[in-house]
C-alpha cells in the first residue's frame, strides 16, 4: 500500500478500459475554456452537451445492467426522493454524479444490488457499460467510475436489508458484572 | 422579401422543421421556461434560436435518444439543416450550427437500435 508506484486512484479499474479513441480530442485546444460542458468545435458549428445528459447517460446505463436494482440510496436517499418527486426528471439521475471537462468526464455511481447477485460482478459491468455508453455517445473519454454499493435489494419485495437485519431477534449482550 | 434579408422568424422555422425530421431527436429543448426560442411578430419558434445577421450562427437546442452517438447526430442536423436552408433560403445556408444536447431520453428500449427508427 505504501509502494509509491502504486498511487492509482480507487476507480482504477476503468483505466483500462478507457481507451482514447474519442474524436473529440482534436477539439480540446478551442474548446476548454471556461465552459463546463461538453464541446466539440467542427467546422459547420459547435456540438455541446450538458453535463445533466451526461450524467443521465450513466443512469441510464448503471440501470441497463442486470442485478441493479435502484440507483441512489445511503444517507440523503429518502431525501431524495422526496426532492426528486417535487422537482420532476432530475431524480433520474439521482445516484449519479459527474465531473465533466472538455474532453473527459469522471462519474460516481451508488446504487442497490439484486441479492443474490456478486457485488464485484456487478460493479463491474455497470463501470464498463457506464464507460461504453458515454463515450460511443458523446465521445468523452472516461477516466474514471467509482461504484459504490449502499444496499442489498431482496426480489421477494421484503425490503431493504438493513430492514432484515434489524428484524432478527439479537442476543442479549453477556453482562460484563455480576 | 428578397431572399439575403430572410427574418429570423423564416429561418428559425425552416431550421426546427429540418431538426424535427431528423431521426434520433425526441423533440427540440425550449428551455425550462420555454425562454429558448426565435421570436418574431406574434409568433415564436421554440428550440431555434436565430439571431440577425446573414452569417450569423443558429443555435438548435435538442433532446436526443438514448444510445447514439450524440457528435454523429449533431452532424445529421448540420447537414439537414443546411440543406432545408440551401433549397428554401438560400442566402441562409451557409450559417454555422451550433447544437446543444440539452437532455437524453430516458427510454433504454431505444437504446439498442443505435438511432434507427
Amino acid at each position: 500500500m505504501s509502494d509509491p508506484s502504486s498511487t492509482q486512484p480507487v476507480g482504477s479499474s476503468s483505466r483500462s478500459a478507457s481507451t482514447p479513441s474519442s474524436p473529440s480530442s482534436s477539439s480540446s485546444s478551442s474548446s476548454s475554456a471556461g465552459s463546463q460542458m461538453a464541446k466539440l468545435q467542427t467546422e459547420h458549428g459547435t456540438t455541446t452537451i450538458a453535463d445533466s445528459v451526461v450524467a443521465k447517460i450513466a443512469a441510464l446505463a448503471a440501470k441497463e445492467v442486470e442485478g441493479v436494482a435502484d440507483l441512489g440510496g445511503g444517507v440523503g436517499s429518502a431525501m431524495g426522493s422526496v426532492v426528486g418527486r417535487i422537482r420532476g426528471s432530475e431524480h433520474q439521475t439521482s445516484g449519479v454524479g459527474v465531473e465533466v471537462g472538455a474532453t473527459q468526464a469522471a462519474v460516481d455511481v451508488t446504487m442497490k444490488v439484486l441479492y443474490p447477485a456478486s457485488l464485484h460482478q456487478v460493479a463491474e459491468a455497470v463501470r464498463g457499460n457506464v464507460i461504453d455508453r458515454i463515450e460511443s455517445m458523446t465521445g468523452l473519454e472516461v477516466t474514471e467510475v467509482n461504484v459504490t454499493v449502499t444496499d442489498l435489494s431482496f426480489p421477494g419485495g421484503q425490503g431493504q436489508g438493513e430492514d432484515q437485519e434489524s428484524s432478527q431477534p439479537e442476543p442479549p449482550p453477556p453482562s460484563r458484572v455480576q | 422579401m428578397e431572399s439575403g434579408a430572410a427574418s429570423p422568424i423564416a429561418v428559425a422555422r425552416i431550421v426546427a422543421t429540418a431538426v424535427e425530421t431528423t431521426p434520433g431527436i425526441v423533440s427540440l429543448h425550449t428551455g425550462a421556461v420555454g425562454e429558448i426560442a426565435t421570436y418574431g411578430g406574434g409568433t415564436k419558434v421554440g428550440g431555434v434560436v436565430v439571431r440577425r445577421g446573414e452569417q450569423a450562427p443558429v443555435d438548435v437546442h435538442v433532446v436526443a435518444t438514448f444510445g447514439r452517438s450524440l457528435n454523429a447526430l449533431a452532424e445529421d442536423i448540420r447537414g439537414r439543416v443546411a440543406q432545408r436552408l440551401g433549397a428554401e433560403l438560400p442566402a441562409a445556408a451557409a450559417r454555422p450550427v451550433h447544437v446543444h444536447v440539452a437532455d437524453v431520453s430516458s427510454e433504454p428500449s431505444g437504446a439498442l437500435t443505435m438511432g434507427a427508427p
